[in-house]
């Protein structure tokens, strides 16, 4: 199997240590907030990415977040993730995009309960 | 009523006038003409008819009357004239009639018959032929003349069983009951006239009633129509008042109105708000789905940056690696074979400044160079392709803005809609519009009673105009049905008439019938030899007749002998004419034809004895077997009748007793 049918080294699901923070960031009627979870947990891989920082994924029991296919159906986040780190692994590439969300997630609740909107979150994020 | 006198002239066998002068019969009643047989007697008989009843309209039997030699003489006129006496009074008729012009060939020669009658010397009532006829069937009716000018061989038709029509008729005439008969026929006409004209009057009753119901009809429609026109007015007055207090009430809430239209313009507004802010909803979920892209913007272009870099890199290596294969080959060979391309020999000192010259150097010809494993080139046109979409899409962050500004427009109006909604507080906005729903509905109300008195007032016409046309007919009808009751009174009087008139017959035929069932039976008896057989001559109520025995038995007629039959029907016409309302002579035309010695000698002794007159048309054998000498004391007259065979007519002469 190449690389490109399993980009992501073969992970089946995203799970998070911060699920709570996730549906506190996502409600499809508020338009203050984002509508899918998937939506939550792209900017929030993009917010890590952006700043270039992660959380290390410690050790514990973690939550179910989405299904991995789902997570970069236009592959861009692919071939960031590849530009950015050209030597590693597919899964090494997974585990850093979904230590960069876990890092993405917790700077966006944190502003997103000073301003009351994702988009003032970020504008104050970046 | 006696013949005196009967003078013809042209009629048959007599050729120019006879006379026959019933001088004597005051005092000797039977008279005699005697004649052998196809001489002319019953030329006499048929002349005595002819001048009293005339030729039934036919034309053709007066020709054949004329006689043959007259008709051949121009201007010839055929005529009998008789004379009759009763009592103080004397009648003359008599009827003639004459060829038109010249010779008569044909019947159509023949002009109309004329009459003259004669009362006591007198023209009677202008000569009129049909007056004329009338009095003289008053003085002997042409069908009761049968029992008194007759064919002594043809009277026992009347013993033949039921007499016929005619023949009852007649012996009703006879005996004056055809007056009843004919005003009871004449009431029973009427009364089918009248019947006939009152149930028409009651057809005509009926539909007057119909009518009349029909009117009452129409007259109940049209006082509910007018009701019902004044009902509708009423209410639409009443509703007119109602529609003037709705919109006085409206009027007084027509700045709440005034509101109400603002409030539904800034609700329709909001609508359209809310129908956009949905719109932006679905722009900003497709955005919420590459708003990370837009947080990645920089980073995919720096990569983007570095990734061409690294491809341009990577390309320019990959073709020094191939030249450096190339040229590493040649020099292989060139090393190999100890001299150039060129076909110079090589030493090392050479060769090195070959290399020198192709810029290798002998680890380049030791080592290989091997292309990195990441596929730069198509990271970059990836990267290339996503800051593309980026660029092409509006940002979630304009969408986010304009869903801003949408919702503090709607806030705004939400603001405006509730002070607006504050100030109706003293107006309830229902109210209003049932207000408005109310005059709506009146005028609706008012436009649909005035279709309906419109319609009312339509029908009232129409009804108008078919209760004038009814009460003409009703009019029309009840003029027509005004004599109904006299009428209906007019029918029960002529029913009782009828019934009457039909008892009197019946009474009166009953009474004469016995009478009459009297005489004939004594008649019989003088008659008949057989006194000794026959104990009476039967007469019925239809005046047939029979003969019964001394057992009381009654021989069917058909099975006597027709002399009996004879003697009988003499016997009754005799018995009737004792009876009979019209005085005549009796004229027989002989009389003892089939007869034998005893009948004929009893019949001239009833003739003796008769006491009226008779005219006897006899043969010479007639009178033979002492006929003559029995009648002799009552012969007045006695006449022969003298035949010429060379010209065929007849004459006749008194004969001298």
């Amino acid at each position: 199997m190449s690389q490109l049918e399993r980009p992501w080294g073969g992970a089946a699901k995203i799970y998070t240590k911060k699920r709570r923070l996730y549906d506190e960031l996502t409600d499809r009627k508020n338009s203050k907030k984002l509508p899918r979870l998937m939506d939550t947990f792209h900017v929030a891989a993009a917010l890590g990415i952006r700043l270039n920082r992660a959380d290390l994924l410690a050790e514990g029991p973690r939550e179910e977040l989405i299904n991995v296919y789902t997570v970069d159906s236009e592959g861009v986040l692919w071939l960031l993730m590849s530009s950015l780190y050209p030597d590693a692994s597919g899964q090494e590439r997974f585990e850093k995009l979904v230590a960069h969300a876990e890092y993405g997630v917790e700077r966006l609740a944190e502003e997103y309960r000073t301003f009351g909107s994702i988009q003032s979150a970020l504008d104050r994020l970046l | 009523m006696n013949l005196t006198q009967l003078a013809i002239s042209n009629f048959r066998p007599y050729y120019g006038e006879t006379v026959l002068d019933f001088g004597a019969v005051a005092d000797r009643p039977v008279s005699l003409i005697h004649g052998p047989n196809g001489y002319g007697k019953t030329s006499i008989l048929l002349a005595l008819q002819w001048c009293l009843y005339g030729h039934n309209r036919r034309r053709r039997e007066a020709f054949e009357y004329f006689n043959t030699l007259a008709r051949t003489e121009a201007g010839s006129l055929m005529q009998v004239r008789a004379e009759f006496q009763s009592g103080s009074k004397s009648y003359t008729i008599v009827r003639r009639i004459r060829g038109k012009n010249g010779c008569i060939e044909t019947a159509q020669d023949l002009d109309n018959d004329e009459i003259t009658f004669l009362e006591d010397g007198e023209r009677y009532q202008g000569q009129d032929p049909v007056v004329i006829q009338e009095r003289i069937n008053e003085l002997l009716p042409q069908n009761a003349s049968q029992f008194a000018f007759f064919d002594g061989e043809k009277i026992e038709v009347y013993s033949g069983g039921d007499p016929s029509e005619a023949t009852r008729d007649a012996i009703a005439t006879v005996l004056g009951l055809h007056l009843f008969t004919q005003a009871k026929e004449d009431a029973v006409r009427l009364t089918y006239e009248v019947s006939t004209e009152r149930q028409r009057l009651l057809s005509r009753e009926q539909e007057h009633a119909k009518l009349a119901r029909e009117m009452e009809e129409v007259e109940q429609d049209l006082r509910e129509a007018r009701a019902q026109v004044e009902q509708r007015k009423d209410e639409l007055k009443e509703m007119k008042a109602v529609e003037a207090d709705l919109v006085r009430q409206l009027a007084a809430h027509e700045e709440a109105r005034q509101i109400l239209r603002d409030l539904e313009e800034l609700r329709k507004t909001r609508s359209d708000l809310e129908t956009k802010r949905n719109e932006l909803k679905d722009q900003m979920q497709d955005a919420s789905a590459h708003l990370y892209l837009d947080i990645l913007a920089p980073v995919l272009t720096e990569q983007a940056r570095k990734m061409r870099l690294m491809a341009d890199e990577q390309l320019r290596r990959s073709r020094e690696a191939a030249r450096k294969a190339t040229v590493r080959e040649l020099a292989d060979r060139i090393r190999a074979d100890g001299r150039c391309i060129c076909g110079q020999v090589l030493d090392d000192e050479s060769f090195q400044k070959l290399l020198i010259a192709l810029g290798l150097t002998e680890q380049d010809l030791e080592t290989d160079d091997q292309p990195d494993g990441l596929d730069t080139q198509r990271l970059t046109r990836g990267l290339e392709n996503a800051l593309a979409t980026i660029q092409g899409r509006e940002a979630f962050a304009s969408l986010v803005a304009k869903m801003s500004m949408l919702e503090n427009d709607l806030d705004e109006i939400d603001t405006v809609i509730a002070t607006k909604e504050t100030l109706l507080a003293g107006f309830d906005e229902k109210t209003i519009q049932t207000l408005i729903e109310a005059i709506a509905n009146c005028r609706g109300n008012q436009e649909l009673l005035s279709r309906e008195i419109g319609d009312l007032e339509g029908r009232i016409q129409d009804l108008g105009s078919y209760r004038e046309r009814l009460e003409t007919q009703i009019r029309r009808l009840g003029g027509q049905i005004a004599g109904l009751e006299k009428l209906t009174e007019e029918l029960d009087v002529l029913n009782a008439t009828a019934r009457a008139f039909d008892d009197i017959v019946h009474e009166t035929s009953s009474a004469r019938r016995n009478e009459i069932q009297d005489a004939s039976t004594r008649y019989f008896k003088s008659i008949t030899n057989k006194l000794h057989a026959y104990e009476r001559l039967l007469i019925e109520d239809d005046f047939s007749f029979a003969l019964e025995d001394t057992q009381g038995c009654r021989p069917p007629m058909q099975l006597i002998s027709a002399g009996e039959k004879q003697v009988t029907a003499l016997s009754f016409i005799l018995g009737l004419n004792d009876f009979s309302q019209h005085e005549a002579p009796i004229l027989m035309d002989t009389p003892m034809g089939r007869l034998d010695k005893e009948h004929r000698k009893n019949i001239a002794t009833v003739l003796r004895d008769l006491g009226r007159q008779v005219i006897l048309l006899v043969t010479d054998t007639d009178t033979e077997f002492g006929v003559r000498e029995i009648l002799a004391p009552v012969i007045g007259d006695e006449f022969e009748i003298v035949h010429d065979q060379a010209t065929l007519t007849s004459t006749i002469a008194r004969r001298n007793s």
